[in-house]
C-alpha cells in the first residue's frame, strides 16, 4: 500500500529577522524617503544677526555644513552707510 | 527654535515613549485636540547615524501605536509645527484611526532563475519585459491569496528590480505573516517591516 503524501507546503519566503537586523538601507529608504513632508523655514542667526532665511523641502546637507560655505558680510568702509 | 519633528500618533493613554531621540536629545510631546506629536529641539546632523537614531525612535513607538512619520529630516521653527498640528489635526487624526494597531509590512518580488538573454530586437526587449511583468504580478497575487484577511489593505509598485508590494496588518498578525508568505514560483520574495503605515496615509 502506497504511503500516504503529506499535503505540500509551499516554502517560506525569506523573511526579516528582527527589528534590530533591519537593512540599514531599508531604514535609510524608508526616513528619507517617506513620511509627511512639510514645507518650512528657518531662519539662521548668528551674533544676533539673521543670516539667511532658507526655504527647506528637503535639508540637502547639515546647516553646520553650509555655514562653513557661505562667506561672511563684508565690513562697510569707515564713513559710508 | 528650530526642532526636529519625528512622528504623531493619536493621543491614547498610558503610552511609554522614548525619552531620548536624535543626538541624545530629549523627545517632546506637543498634543493639538486627538493628536499627540513627537518632536526633539534643535537642527540634526544630516548623518546616516542620526536617521538611524530618528528610526529608533519610530520603532519604539510603532510597538504600541501606529504613527504618522515624518520625513527625515524635516526642521520647522517650533511655531511653524504648532500651527500645522492646529490646520491638520483633524486630517491626520482621520487616517491614524484608520490604520490604527496596524502596521505596514512589504515584500520585494523579483524574478529568479531565467537567464537574461540579449533582445535581437526592441520589439523582443519590449516582450520580454512584458513576460516578467506579468509573471511579477501572478507572484504578488498567489501572495495576495496565501494571506487572505491577514492583509487588511494591499498597495504595489514596480521598481527597476520587480515589484513592491506593500501590505497594511494588524500589528498582533505580523508573525503568521510572516509564516503565510509563499515562495518558489521562479520568484524571490524578500519580506522586511513591520513599517510605519506611510503607504496607507493620504497627503493633505
Amino acid at each position: 500500500m502506497p504511503a500516504k503524501r503529506k499535503p505540500r507546503r509551499l516554502p517560506k519566503a525569506a523573511a526579516a529577522p528582527p527589528d534590530s537586523d533591519l537593512n540599514l538601507l531599508d531604514i535609510l529608504d524608508h526616513v528619507l524617503n517617506a513620511g509627511v513632508v512639510v514645507h518650512g523655514s528657518l531662519v539662521i542667526s548668528l551674533a544676533g544677526v539673521d543670516l539667511i532665511y532658507v526655504g527647506l523641502n528637503a535639508v540637502l546637507t547639515s546647516v553646520e555644513t553650509a555655514l562653513r560655505h557661505i562667506e561672511p558680510p563684508r565690513a562697510l568702509p569707515p564713513g559710508r552707510r | 527654535m528650530p526642532v526636529l519633528p519625528y512622528c504623531m500618533l493619536l493621543r491614547t493613554a498610558g503610552l511609554k515613549l522614548p525619552r531620548k531621540g536624535v543626538g541624545g536629545r530629549p523627545v517632546r510631546r506637543m498634543t493639538e485636540a486627538d493628536l499627540l506629536c513627537l518632536y526633539s529641539e534643535g537642527l540634526p546632523p544630516a548623518s546616516a547615524e542620526a536617521a538611524l537614531e530618528f528610526h529608533r525612535v519610530l520603532a519604539a513607538v510603532m510597538k504600541q501605536a501606529s504613527p504618522a512619520p515624518f520625513r527625515f529630516p524635516t526642521v520647522l521653527e517650533l511655531e511653524e509645527l504648532r500651527r500645522f498640528l492646529h490646520l491638520n489635526s483633524a486630517h491626520f487624526a482621520r487616517q491614524l484611526e484608520r490604520v490604527q494597531q496596524a502596521v505596514q509590512m512589504e515584500l520585494r518580488i523579483t524574478a529568479t532563475g531565467e537567464p537574461q538573454q540579449a533582445a535581437a530586437s526592441g520589439r523582443q526587449y519590449l516582450a520580454a519585459r512584458a513576460r516578467a511583468r506579468k509573471r511579477l504580478q501572478s507572484g504578488a497575487r498567489r501572495v495576495r491569496r496565501a494571506l487572505g484577511p491577514l492583509a487588511r489593505r494591499w498597495r504595489e509598485r514596480e521598481t527597476a528590480a520587480g515589484l513592491r508590494c506593500y501590505v497594511l496588518v494588524d500589528r498582533e498578525q505580523v508573525p503568521r505573516f510572516r509564516e503565510r508568505v509563499p515562495a518558489g514560483g521562479g520568484l524571490s520574495i524578500q519580506v522586511s517591516g513591520p513599517w510605519p503605515p506611510t503607504e496607507f496615509l493620504e497627503a493633505l
